[in-house]
């Protein structure tokens, strides 16, 4: 699998795709992007954070070097 | 000033080459050039609106209004036009399910497997542990569930040879599973699939390129389940089939079979011009027909079988000839045909996995011609329209000429290949300075046809897109890899969506997605293919026809204009077969500026003005006299 939750290790080179969380509960969809993102054998790492969706997405993307995000808001 | 303009009413272009010249006749020079679209089928009374625009246009850029050009000048548009069909000639049938031969995107695991089919929700109580087991997963079972299982019977003593799933899970099964095998998903028609029989299944190594290499060679499922010779001979289809692919299953029944048939596609009747009648099964394909269309030149007519794709085409092109000169459809002859062999994607009848097979097939253009379009309609038209005087003022090939002798470097005698979309035409205008011209079937609309079919787009407008253009691999959002292996560095973004795509790189700098599992290098091989069978396959034609001496390589000048002659390859790959006959072939260069553009528009004003200082030879009579013509 190439999944991460939570921080990457700081050896970590591999552009993961950014998939950043707000809210106390973790949204069903999470788990199927996990799913897809999995079978497709693309990298991807898990955070949680605290914003509204466009502009969470916004700071992922600065994140990523892969420059591939997207984050999920409970509303 | 007095201005004129030429006009050439093309089957997708109208252009437009405007001449202002003083009162006296003394001083003249071109004052503009224009295109537009034609509008409505070529030689029709459609075509006003597209000549008033392109005149407008012209106008325009010269600074004047439409109203100031004194003299409109129409070509003696020639009266053929071309259509294209395809004709399927094999297919690949599957009388009971034998085989799953598709590509799924990723498939789990890696590695060849024998064993019995079993349904993963079957007891394993009811099986012994000494036959190899292939696991049959409908979508109704969970990928976690699946690698579970799979997990349970191996640690029961079972040995696992394989999965196939309904559902897109392989990846997600193999990594919940210490059992490695191959894994083949998207199997959408699993329930077709038998239980209980001897099954293979091979998925080819990720990320190293490399295809299945078992289940497509006949000898490697041979051995696979211990065939005879004979029963080796009629598994050749099933690895035909697979070649290429990057996983495949291939199951042992007792009825199944997999077998190549041909479709019968009718016969095409070629006549010649003593009426002597030549039949040729279409299924004999391209070279049979291209022979017997040589044979037969030059052909009067061409006949299809009705009920087959051609003998619809056939009657089609008669059928729009006829409406457009309002001629009895009998009246119409069909003077070229031109005939490609290809190969084309189908779905296997009777599949399970939506598979496809490569199937041969003949492309085939049709040239249709009549005596003459009603261009006087259309002069009519243009001078209620203008309120201009408008002269038909001489004959398509003849002004091609023309126009093209005003590209530096050319002399005559020389050749014209006019590279269009439905027709492939030639010209030569010989030491006396006569002209001879020939119109050909197979041009740029076969070119795209072929594109669509083999690529199996089903999608004329991309075809016609790839056509035009190279390919691209967006590697990054910053970085193009093209074609020819060039990566380029970008300095804005691309757009998201087309990350990691197959690309068309845009003549405005635009890239547009290729939404098709092709690769750049397999896009780039069919489509410079199909170039070199219409383009070059005709060019040869077309020139060894209109020679006199019928060896072109007595030609001293062969020049290309037209539509296609703008493409960014064709020019290259004639020039190039040319070259070897010691021809010095390329692209025109209309009056220094204009590219292969505007060739006929151009020679249409210099029959009519005089050459001016754009030809080194005074025009021949025949090629001027056109201006004694009456008006419309």
């Amino acid at each position: 699998m190439s999944g991460c939750r939570g921080p990457i290790e700081g050896d970590d080179d591999l552009p993961r795709v950014q998939v950043w969380i707000a809210g106390d509960r973790e949204p069903d969809l999470l788990a199927g992007i996990e799913h897809g993102l999995e079978e497709e054998g693309v990298p991807w790492v898990v955070h949680e954070a605290e914003g509204e969706g466009v502009s969470l997405a916004y700071e992922a993307s600065r994140a990523s070097r892969g420059t591939s995000r997207s984050s999920i808001h409970p509303n | 000033m007095e201005y004129v303009a030429g006009v050439d009413i093309g089957n997708s272009s109208t252009e437009v080459a405007l001449f202002g010249r003083s009162a006296d006749g003394a001083d003249g020079e071109f004052v503009s050039s224009a295109l537009y679209r034609t509008t409505g089928l070529k030689g029709t009374k459609k075509n006003v609106p597209g000549v008033v625009n392109a005149l407008s246009r012209a106008a325009e850029t010269a600074g004047i209004e439409v109203s100031e050009i004194d003299r409109v000048l129409l070509n003696e548009a020639a009266p053929v036009i071309g259509d294209v069909a395809m004709e399927t000639i094999t297919e690949t049938v599957i009388t009971e399910s034998t085989m799953i031969g598709h590509d799924p995107s990723t498939p789990g695991g890696v590695g060849l497997g024998r064993g019995i089919g079993v349904e993963i929700t079957a007891d394993p109580e009811e099986f012994a542990t000494e036959e190899p087991v292939v696991f049959l997963v409908p979508e109704t079972v969970d990928f976690a569930a699946a690698a579970a299982t799979i997990s349970e019977w191996a640690e029961a003593g079972f040995e696992i040879a394989g999965a196939i799933v309904q559902r897109d899970d392989a990846v997600l099964i193999d990594n919940r599973t210490d059992v490695e095998i191959p894994i083949v998903d998207e199997v959408a028609g699993l329930e077709k699939v038998p239980r209980g029989q001897p099954t293979a299944i091979e998925v080819a190594p990720s990320s190293t390129g490399k295809t299945i290499d078992e289940l497509s060679n006949p000898y490697g499922i041979a051995t696979v389940f211990d065939l005879s010779p004979e029963e080796t001979q009629k598994i050749i289809p099933v690895a035909r089939a697979l070649v290429g692919n990057k996983s495949a299953v291939v199951i042992e029944t007792p009825q199944g079979d997999v077998e190549e048939r041909t479709i019968p596609a009718g016969d095409l009747e070629i006549v010649d011009e003593r009426g002597n009648t030549t039949d040729v099964p279409v299924d004999d394909g391209a070279d049979r027909i291209m022979e017997a269309v040589m044979d037969s030149w030059p052909v009067a007519d061409v006949r299809g079988e009705s009920g087959s794709n051609i003998g619809g085409m056939l009657n089609r092109a008669r059928a729009s000839m006829a409406e457009v000169t309002g001629q009895p459809v009998d009246a119409i002859e069909i003077r070229d045909i031109m005939a490609v062999d290809t190969l084309v994607p189908q779905q296997v009848e009777g599949s399970v996995a939506e598979e496809h097979s490569t199937e041969s097939a003949v492309a085939l253009a049709a040239m249709v011609k009549t005596q003459q379009l009603p261009m006087d309609q259309i002069a009519a038209g243009l001078e209620a329209e203008l309120d201009t005087e408008v002269l038909i003022q001489g004959i398509e090939a003849n002004m091609a000429v023309l126009g093209s002798l005003t590209t530096p470097g050319t002399d005559h005698p020389l050749a014209i290949l006019d590279l269009g979309g439905g027709s492939t035409d030639a010209a030569y205008m010989d030491e006396q300075r006569a002209i001879d011209s020939i119109h050909l079937s197979g041009a740029g609309d076969m070119v795209t046809m072929m594109i669509d079919s083999e690529l199996g787009i089903e999608d004329r407008d991309l075809a016609e897109a790839i056509k035009k253009h190279p390919a691209a691999k967006i590697e990054d959002l910053y970085r193009v890899r093209e074609e020819d292996g060039t990566v380029s560095f970008l300095d804005e973004s691309v757009e998201p969506e087309l990350f990691g795509r197959t690309v068309l790189l845009e003549d405005d700098g635009g890239m547009r997605a290729v939404p098709i599992d092709a690769s750049v290098e397999e896009i780039r091989r069919t489509r410079r293919r199909a170039k070199r069978k219409v383009f070059v396959a005709n060019a040869e034609r077309a020139l060894n026809l209109i020679t006199p001496t019928e060896s072109i390589r007595r030609l001293p000048f062969v020049v290309m204009v037209g539509r296609s002659a703008l493409d960014f390859e064709i020019p290259e790959l004639v020039s190039e077969a040319m070259a070897e006959y010691g021809i010095v072939c390329g692209r025109a260069n209309v009056r220094s500026e204009l590219g292969p553009r505007n060739a006929v528009a151009t020679g249409l004003v210099l029959s009519h003005v005089g050459s001016g200082s754009y030809l080194d030879f005074e025009i021949p009579t025949d090629l001027s006299t056109a201006l004694e013509r009456t008006t419309a």
